[in-house]
């Protein structure tokens, strides 16, 4: 696979191909915030299903036909406010994909009549979001961390139905406005001739707009200790987030101990963590317990996240014996051997991607949308292998807050309420 | 499909079968192993996934489980790592190189992979070939594994979808063991103990009950040796393979169920017995469900969640080898009810026309031809893939897949759909919130 990156009039991006690939495989992403607010968050619930309910002479139903007709697909997404197009095809069909993203992009039709459909449909799938006990967990546990005016911050499904109803193809019209003029990020993963169609779709799409860097607001709250319920009877275990602010950004010299450290601690993906180790394996008490790093970026500080759920019963010890893990590794680090064996372990990593395109263009994707450069991510990937165990312990002391985690739990949790909130 | 048997690489110690497309055949002749191998240069990655014919069909009533249960319990020490004083050497590999894996058990097979840069090849094929029969099933490892699996169940079990279908399965199936989920019913997993397991174990994992397959950047000649040095010595037990032929008496009449908890959730499921994979009616079958409920240009997601009637629309139908339950979920809309969303269903189901079939045959089967090219280029993925037509004993189907999915018409469509929906023969469930 061979990596190059590119620049043009109002996008930036990368390509990884392959010699003879007969696949595209493209990631599309703009950042549309500026400041959280209900009626913005409420616009960008229904604007992916809008950008994808006709355009140019296809109504909706053609549209979908159209694309599907090609057995390709163009996926929209939107999470805390950066819209994501997901392009997907065979080789034989690229051209009339592209052909199809850039109607939409430039002629979308957002009618009044879809946008009744897509009202509807928005409202009765928040009803449903009631019962997703790990979304509101996690929800609840980034409303914590975070004011109402931070793009991490979610309204109530209450909130974002009633204001959706609000909503106009005016709305829409001005958000879809916003997402041409923001710089692309494009990453297109094909062999070299189906990136430079892509290339050249993205220049048709970008042409005439004058590119707009928008301003921003983050507002990342002070640090608390804090346990947050929300008892929903119908589920049969506590789902949980736990974990606090990281008041860093990725070019912070702490960041890179601190996010090899929180893989010691609990790799996602896998049972190589200590807290799949002990909490899964030895202590029996859940199905699966893994750490992250959330939304730190190149300008924004983001936090660490813990996700695991326990059955009622083992709720209290399961907590107990993850906050126990948690302080430990913040007391004592990691140690020699831990060090060692996920300097491998993150080696392997890379080497495994080249058994995917897919995977190989969202890794890289994800470098570029915080803007690194190809130099950037090969520095960054050897800082990975030579970060010292002395840099990550400094990083987990500092970072890690045992002492002020949110915990936010959702599922049955009124059976447990009283044990749940003395824990500490 | 290749019509060229192309030629063999003899490789001492092996038997040649076949080779289709780039994958070969061999089998192991000390003890009848099959092996299954294709070469993906240039990646330094390479896939080992062993499939066991055996899954939650050959479980005893009252075990319900135990295949999945087995299946955790293959990350455990095995004899050799209880020598090397260490804990599993399934799990040393991962903590100690970062290599994927994991296990997955269906009613008819249970598949266990690794998927690791080039170089660990004989360390992985070692760890597959002594956790084939040495794995120490004590109560040490066993407890908190259960408890793990229980956590699972717990996990999938407060999903309505989940508890519905549990409860559907119950009744679909009187006697044929397809009557139970793949992770077993709660109360029979508090049951279990290692003696139990160990006989599960001792009478299914044996090199004639297995195909191994190696994918990736590797030569033949090099999978097929270090196979040769891992898994030649290992031994067939001398008793037969315990096979549970059941024969599903004859279904008079619709059947339905309910489930009933303090939510907001309210489902329809509509269950429709289908034949076995991979026949061609089976293929025409998970046409049909994609057709009918996969993506907003499906025809009930068209006509009910785009009406506002319906929250969502969904399907799953599962590659066994016999006759089993494809069910359709629709999530009601609030102040819908199930009564009247089952009528409205039915009305759709008798009305669907040849027009409306043609389109969405076309770029249902465009679809499914796209997501197989993406496969290819992934020896994980492409494992993973070959899993189910190796548990059919018919891995060679994969390689038909763009003949047989083109050659399903429209008319074949509309005449299972007549056959599938036919109500005496339905297993309908209602998931009723009631707060």
């Amino acid at each position: 696979m061979k990596y190059t990156t590119f620049i043009g009039e109002g996008y930036n991006g990368g390509s990884v191909t392959r010699k003879d690939e007969r696949t595209l495989h493209c990631r599309i992403t703009v950042d549309l915030h500026t400041e959280h607010s209900l009626q913005q968050s409420a616009i960008e619930h229904i604007y992916t299903d809008a950008l994808l309910s006709g355009a140019g002479k296809y109504d909706r139903a053609a549209f979908i036909d159209a694309i599907n007709t090609l057995g390709a697909s163009i996926g929209v997404s939107i999470q805390n406010s950066r819209l994501t197009i997901t392009l997907r095809s065979i080789e034989e069909n690229v051209s009339k994909l592209l052909k199809l993203f850039e109607i939409m992009m430039n002629d979308p039709k957002f009618t009044s009549t879809e946008l009744q459909r897509i009202q509807t449909q928005a409202t009765n799938e928040l009803i449903e979001h009631k019962e997703n006990a790990k979304a509101i967990a996690h929800e609840n546990f980034e409303n914590s961390l975070y004011g109402t005016t931070d793009r991490r911050y979610t309204n109530t499904p209450e909130q974002i139905s009633a204001e959706i109803m609000k909503a106009t193809s005016a709305n829409l019209k001005q958000l879809h406005a916003t997402a041409k003029k923001g710089i692309w990020t494009v990453t297109i993963g094909a062999n070299t001739t189906t990136v430079q169609k892509v290339r050249k779709s993205i220049v048709i799409c970008k042409k005439g707009q004058k590119s707009v860097t928008l301003l921003r607001t983050h507002a990342q709250k002070p640090q608390i200790q804090k346990t947050v319920l929300q008892n929903i009877p119908s589920k049969q275990n506590i789902e949980f987030a736990i974990g606090t602010s990281l008041p860093l950004t990725l070019h912070h010299p702490d960041y890179l101990p601190f996010v090899f450290g929180l893989s010691v601690l609990g790799k996602w993906g896998g049972f190589t963590g200590r807290l799949m180790s002990t909490v899964r394996e030895k202590e029996g008490l859940t199905y699966g317990i893994y750490a992250k790093t959330e939304s730190v970026e190149g300008e924004e500080q983001g936090h660490y996240r813990i996700m695991t759920f326990f059955a009622p019963d083992k709720a209290v010890q399961g907590l107990t014996s993850t906050l126990r893990e948690i302080k430990k590794i913040h007391k004592n680090g990691i140690t020699q051997s831990e060090y060692h064996r996920f300097q491998t372990i993150l080696k392997t990593q890379q080497t495994l991607l080249a058994d995917s395109l897919t995977r190989s263009v969202d890794t890289l994707h994800g470098y570029l949308c915080a803007d690194f450069s190809l130099e950037e991510i090969d520095e960054y990937k050897s800082r990975l292998m030579t970060v010292s165990r002395k840099e990550i312990n400094h990083a987990l002391k500092t970072h890690l807050h045992p002492d002020k985690l949110i915990i936010s739990g959702a599922g049955p949790t009124d059976i447990m309420k009283k044990e749940l909130l003395k824990i500490r | 499909m290749s019509k060229k048997l192309n030629t063999s690489k003899q490789i001492p110690g092996f038997t040649f079968v076949k080779k289709l497309k780039g994958i070969s055949e061999y089998t192991l002749k000390t003890n009848g192993l099959t092996v299954l191998h294709k070469e993906m240069s240039d990646t330094r990655v390479v896939t080992s996934n062993i499939t066991y014919n055996v899954g939650a069909r050959d479980e005893l009533q009252g075990e319900s489980g135990i295949a999945h249960m087995l299946e955790h319990m293959l990350f455990k020490p095995t004899k050799q790592d209880l020598k090397r004083k260490i804990d599993s050497s399934a799990m040393q590999f991962e903590r100690d190189t970062g290599c994927n894996l994991n296990a997955t058990t269906s009613t008819d097979r249970t598949t266990y992979y690794f998927n690791y840069p080039a170089v660990y090849l004989s360390r992985a094929l070692q760890i597959e070939s002594e956790r084939m029969q040495d794995v120490v099933l004590s109560n040490k490892e066993f407890t908190p594994e259960r408890n793990n699996v229980l956590s699972e169940f717990d996990m999938l079990n407060g999903d309505p979808y989940f508890a519905l279908h549990t409860q559907m399965m119950c009744v679909a199936f009187l006697s044929h063991s397809y009557g139970h989920e793949t992770i077993g019913f709660r109360e029979d997993i508090e049951q279990y103990t290692p003696e139990k397991l160990n006989l599960f174990y001792k009478n299914y994992y044996r090199p004639d009950n297995a195909t191994l397959s190696i994918i990736g950047d590797v030569s033949v000649e090099d999978a097929l040796t270090t196979v040769k040095t891992h898994f030649a010595q290992l031994k067939n037990p001398q008793v037969t393979i315990p096979r549970h032929s059941i024969i599903e008496p004859k279904q008079e009449g619709v059947r339905r169920t309910e489930v009933i908890r303090p939510t907001s959730t309210n489902i329809l499921a509509l269950g429709v017995k289908h034949t076995g994979f991979p026949s061609q009616d089976w293929f025409t079958a998970a046409i049909l469900f994609s057709i009918l409920s996969e993506g907003p240009d499906s025809i009930l997601h068209k006509k009910l969640v785009d009406t506002g009637l319906a929250t969502s629309v969904d399907s799953t139908i599962a590659p066994t080898t016999e006759t089993n339950l494809g069910t359709i979920f629709i999530t009601l809309a609030p102040d819908q009810h199930h009564t009247s969303t089952e009528e409205k269903v039915f009305e759709i189901l008798q009305s669907l026309t040849t027009k409306e079939i043609q389109k969405l045959l076309r770029s249902t089967v465009a679809s499914e031809l796209t997501d197989k090219l993406f496969t290819e280029g992934n020896s994980l993925r492409l494992a993973m893939n070959l899993t189910e037509y190796i548990s059919a004993n018919a891995w060679g189907k994969y390689i038909q897949v763009e003949s047989i999915l083109k050659a399903i018409t429209v008319a074949d469509v509309l005449k299972l759909n007549k056959t599938l929906f036919d109500k005496s023969q339905m297993t309908i469930g209602y998931f009723i919130g009631e707060k």
